[in-house]
């Protein structure tokens, strides 16, 4: 099933990341974001139509999700602590963090993740489709579009932080998905389950 | 003793892709224009005209060759979108149009006699009659077969023919007669073949109900995976339905194509490219792909083994794969 690279943080990062506030985390990444986004204006352009679409990004194994909007080829995120927070989104897209990341970072195959059940895709499918296919032709890589913002020290930051995220991805600390889906079960199906 | 290699041809929705496929070893990538001339024709993928020139000239500089798919049917009444998409490919660097539609298969060998022409699966040209024809009247070097054949017809047909025959490997798995279903257009009213979007996106939905995911198309239900199942496209061909009393894939099961093992008897069957499926897919598919293939055709070429099979099994639909008609197991 899972296709065996997926990793999660386990469930007390989310408890401890509960108390932090969102607001400075929130101004980080919109930095980054439109740093990322002046950089590539054929993002935009693949986007098109879709851009006045809201995308709801949620990472399973965190205690935040983001809502996305991309009006005037601004990057404009918002952080909440639920789902609730953002009634009016079109598309909910639900993944760990890493595989969100890895998804960005154009690492992870989005189809295969979908067949696999470790990334589920909710509302506009066509807007879902665009944001998948600007963000693989923009070939972003999340860490060296992070360290950036560190200036003089964004070499160090990023090798150190790229070497740090594969040690953390390859740690017991990270969970692989829970084996009990390994097989399928009917139980709570609407109908018979299908031969 | 080392045979030449046969030519692995690999798919490109975007820039990016094209570029990935490149470097991952692809001797030519195809690929189409951002609009319903193409049937990949889904938000957010394909190639301007100018990125098209620059996919042309990176993969000229790289040792690599750029199909350009105009391989949907021309609409009555607004066949100039097509018209102009064959003129902007004969005016590109391009090494050859594939092509579908008879019309403007015509319209291309009158209007531009030196465009090299691939006759596209959706001509659905599954017979040496049929093939010679084209190449013929039309001047089609090369004929991709549809997905219906065995090795053992692929080889007859091949000894028949004057062109190339290119084949399908690696990708999604179309049952129907290609260039002629219509299945999709009952429920959408959008036709693959002309609007270039088999379960156009804007029609489908998927929501999570917990203890499953269901699948829709513009409201029907095509499938609702419990946890712990593998996915797959929301195509009515592979759903799954209730019939006589028994729920179950009336039509196929969602499987991918892998036709990995049979590598060896293609090249004996006389096949001269073979074809990776999967416009749509992002650029870790296509680096994953694409270089295991080329390893694989590499090592087919000198007689050596391989095995792709654990490779690539998470990138199929269902995370099931099949050898299709090449060696008939079909229900």
């Amino acid at each position: 099933m899972s296709n065996g690279t997926v990793r999660s943080f386990p469930p007390f990062v989310a408890r401890v990341t509960r108390f932090l506030p969102l607001l400075p985390l929130e101004r980080l990444i919109s930095e980054v974001a439109n740093r990322v986004a002046s950089q590539h204006p054929e993002f935009f352009d693949r986007l098109d139509d879709y851009a006045s679409k809201s995308f709801v990004i949620v990472p399973t194994d965190l205690d935040w999700v983001a809502s996305l909007t991309f009006h005037n080829e601004k990057v404009q995120l918002h952080l909440a602590r639920s789902l609730d927070s953002f009634p009016n989104r079109d598309v909910t897209v639900t993944a760990p963090f890493f595989t969100l990341v890895s998804l960005l970072d154009g690492e992870e195959d989005g189809d295969a993740l979908f067949f696999s059940r470790d990334l589920t895709i909710e509302g506009d499918t066509e807007a879902v489709l665009a944001l998948r296919n600007a963000l693989d032709d923009a070939e972003i890589d999340f860490i060296h579009e992070c360290s950036a913002i560190a200036g003089p020290l964004s070499r160090p930051l990023e090798a150190g932080g790229k070497k740090a995220i594969g040690l953390l991805k390859a740690s017991p600390f990270m969970r692989a998905r829970q084996q009990e889906n390994a097989e399928p079960s009917m139980d709570g199906m609407p109908g018979a389950y299908p031969t | 003793m080392t045979q030449k290699a046969m030519e692995l041809v690999c798919p490109a929705g975007t820039p990016a892709a094209l570029r990935t496929a490149v470097d991952a070893g692809a001797d030519t990538i195809y690929c189409g224009f951002r609009d319903q001339t193409n049937a990949r024709n889904f938000p957010g993928l394909n190639f301007s005209r100018k990125e098209m020139q620059q996919g042309i000239e990176y993969a000229g500089k790289n040792g690599a060759k750029v199909l350009v798919a105009v391989n949907t049917f021309a609409q009555a009444g607004n066949t100039d979108l097509w018209y102009k998409a064959i003129d902007d490919v004969a005016a590109s660097d391009a090494h050859a149009i594939i092509l579908a539609d008879i019309g403007l298969l015509d319209y291309a060998a009158s209007k531009h006699p030196d465009l090299r022409v691939h006759l596209s699966v959706q001509a659905a040209a599954a017979n040496a009659d049929m093939i010679n024809y084209y190449a013929s009247e039309f001047g089609a070097k090369r004929v991709v077969l549809p997905r219906v054949l065995t090795v053992q017809e692929i080889a007859a047909i091949n000894r028949e023919i004057s062109c190339e025959t290119e084949v399908f490997i690696f990708g999604g798995l179309c049952v129907m007669a290609e260039g002629r279903c219509s299945l999709s257009s009952y429920c959408t009213g959008k036709s693959p073949n002309i609007n270039g979007v088999c379960s156009p996106p804007g029609s489908v939905k998927y929501e999570d109900h917990g203890t499953h995911l269901e699948s829709t198309l513009e409201g029907i239900t095509i499938n609702q995976y419990p946890k712990g199942e593998a996915a797959a496209y929301p195509t009515l061909c592979k759903g799954r339905f209730e019939s006589l009393g028994e729920t179950g894939y009336v039509f196929e099961d969602p499987v991918s194509l892998n036709a990995a093992q049979i590598l060896p008897q293609l090249q004996e069957a006389g096949v001269t490219a073979l074809k990776i499926e999967g416009r749509q897919r992002g650029k870790a598919y296509m680096a994953q792909v694409v270089k295991s293939f080329r390893k694989a055709v590499d090592a087919v070429a000198k007689g050596q083994s391989f095995d792709l099979d654990a490779l690539l099994a998470p990138l199929t639909e269902g995370q099931k794969s099949t050898k299709g008609s090449y060696q008939k197991t079909w229900r």
